[in-house]
């Protein structure tokens, strides 16, 4: 008797889920855990470029002995950069929220101003951000003013410029205030803020119609509807802003190890770049555990 | 003066008569104060980049005028014509630059988009051994910027022998972590269990499932996803694997036309606003082809 050669319903579906990763687990395998598990073992080697190859000495602990005890400035950089991420992550989310709110309302010129919010996402990185930069730079030069600082704009350039528009000096500084501020919270929310606004799109408006024939008001559907509906963007928003904020090339921990890299001493930089990893691995784990519930829900 | 103080005083008149409660409507005093606020922070976001696009129409004696004016005075188009001018003596044809950042742009957003929605759907909602595990596996992996992994990165796509070819910057666009993340938790967020059951036992495939029912449902998330991914790649110049002139993408040479030191000041602002342009306009079209899903319209 010939037995047809069968999958059950489950089984056929567990397959076909492999298959629909499959090409991603290559790319991942070559271009993450390659990479990844190599540098791995530069933090626990001494690398050396000889003679057009890499020389890598195992030296056990040797680079975070480096980076802990000799090293006099790695420790309190990292302690002050790491706090610092710890408040300005959760000003960044909720900003992205409610701008993305507010784009997501219907009113005149709606396409125009989520441009205007897109252009930290245009600009970032690349060519377009170094010559805008440049603009400024050389605006603030020509004054006398030269201040290098990591914002894009310079609070002093803009001062100027201010002033040369005709504004009083009063007005100028207030504003200078506030707009160094704000534009830097707007500047690194404007990815989050597109993932908010695509992620509010997704709410079906049944849902609003029907709390509204129940008579809720706007602020119980903000919480009863759109919070738990949108749990998992939140969670990835927060996920995002943590990985963006901690590998900003700007911030002091990365720029030493970046400096490091550059002069290409490989090992001690893996080594520092594994510490800085471990950190935020761990405040990820953290809000994994918190967002657990959220990550189930149908 | 006075005619603005009754003018508000019959304003208030009328709210009186209208509704037996004083209250300010939401949606006058609302909507004011969030034109008012959305105004100000879109003024904040485009001063610089104004300021940039003002720069690109100056003549060069105007951008290193004393004091600096904001606005221009004799706006003229000769920075632009410099960068054409510059861009026509090339060695490689300009057109061959535009071609790959075009040709790079277009196919790797499509492989982006594609492979990172394929593989998320069963990371959020198959059924298979190990799914949990490479799910936080992806997370942990998008810590590992690009600058810490340069060099292993290096010696692996030199391994696979695709330096200087096409296939460098576009094979790393199959394992895109956070399109895989953001895919993934979109479907968490839009696609009810009910609804993929409900196709199952109409008897749908898991092909058919994802294109009929997954890719429509998460529509907003993979226009967010080719904004991101187009941005990308359009503005990358992957100078660490790319050394053939004739393979290299716009940025590189539009950047070193720029580089030409303080007397293209003005072609540089020119190079910029040309690089903005595509970008914005993909943006548009992608956030005004979002609508409301309707993920959750077959369930009652």
């Amino acid at each position: 008797m010939k037995r047809k050669f069968r999958l059950s319903l489950t089984q056929r579906q567990s397959w076909a889920g492999r298959c629909f990763v499959l090409p991603f687990y290559l790319g991942f395998l070559f271009f993450y855990l390659g990479p990844i598990s190599q540098s791995i073992r530069f933090a626990f080697s001494d690398v050396e470029i000889l003679n057009g190859a890499l020389a890598i000495d195992f030296n056990s602990f040797e680079n975070f002995n480096t980076i802990f005890n000799v090293d006099p400035t790695y420790k309190t950089q990292l302690i002050s950069t790491v706090t610092k991420l710890l408040w300005q992550v959760p000003v960044i989310i909720v900003a992205s929220l409610f701008i993305a709110l507010i784009l997501k309302s219907k009113f005149h010129g709606r396409t125009l101003v989520r441009g205007v919010f897109f252009l930290p996402v245009v600009l970032a990185g690349g060519i377009v951000m170094s010559i805008v930069q440049s603009d400024t730079v050389s605006m603030q030069v020509m004054n006398g003013s030269m201040v290098s600082s990591g914002t894009m704009v310079d609070s002093n350039g803009l001062k100027d410029l201010l002033v040369n528009m005709g504004l009083g000096s009063e007005i100028t500084g207030f504003i200078n205030t506030i707009y160094s501020k704000l534009f830097n919270l707007l500047w690194k929310s404007g990815v989050q803020m597109i993932i908010f606004l695509s992620g509010l799109q997704s709410i079906p408006n049944s849902l609003y119609e029907a709390s509204s024939i129940e008579g809720a008001t706007a602020w119980e559907d903000f919480w009863k509807i759109t919070i738990p509906m949108i749990g998992p963007i939140i969670m990835l928003n927060i996920f995002y802003t943590i990985i963006e904020s901690f590998m900003d090339s700007s911030n002091a921990v990365m720029q030493k190890m970046l400096a490091e890299f550059s002069i290409a001493n490989y090992g001690l930089a893996s080594a520092m770049a594994w510490v800085y990893f471990i950190i935020a691995a761990a405040l990820l784990g953290i809000i994994a555990f918190a967002f657990r519930r959220v990550n189930v829900k149908s | 003066m006075s005619a603005i103080v009754s003018k508000v005083k019959l304003w208030i008149e009328t709210i009186r008569v209208n509704n037996s409660r004083v209250i300010l409507s939401r949606s006058k005093a609302g909507t004011f104060f969030i034109g008012f606020f959305i105004s100000l922070m879109s003024l904040f976001m485009l001063l610089p980049v104004i300021y940039s696009v003002v720069q690109a129409f100056k003549p060069i004696d105007e951008i290193f005028a004393y004091p600096p004016k904001f606005f221009v005075q004799h706006p003229t188009l000769d920075n632009f014509k410099m960068v054409l001018r510059l861009a026509g003596n090339l060695w490689v044809p300009f057109s061959r630059y535009l071609f790959n950042s075009l040709l790079i742009s277009v196919v790797g957003t499509f492989i982006t988009v594609f492979i990172s929605s394929l593989s998320a759907y069963p990371l959020a909602k198959g059924k298979f051994p190990g799914r949990a595990a490479i799910s936080s596996a992806i997370v942990v992996a998008m810590l590992f910027n690009g600058n810490v992994t340069t060099m292993p990165r290096y010696l692996i796509i030199a391994g696979l022998g695709m330096v200087d070819t096409y296939f460098a910057i576009l094979l790393p666009a199959l394992a895109n972590t956070m399109g895989v993340f953001l895919m993934r938790q979109f479907v968490v967020s839009s696609i009810p269990d009910s609804t993929l059951e409900a196709a199952r036992i109409d008897g749908a495939g898991e092909f058919k499932i994802f294109f009929r029912i997954v890719m429509p449902s998460i529509k907003a998330a993979w226009m967010t996803l080719i904004i991101f991914a187009f941005q990308g790649f359009w503005n990358s110049t992957y100078g660490n694997y790319i050394y053939s002139e004739e393979l290299k993408q716009l940025p590189s040479v539009l950047s070193s036309i720029a580089a030409g030191g303080i007397a293209r000041a003005g072609a540089g602002s020119a190079v910029a606003v040309i690089m903005m342009l595509l970008p914005i306009i993909v943006f548009l079209i992608s956030q005004s082809s979002i609508t409301e899903t309707m993920s959750h319209s077959g369930l009652k």
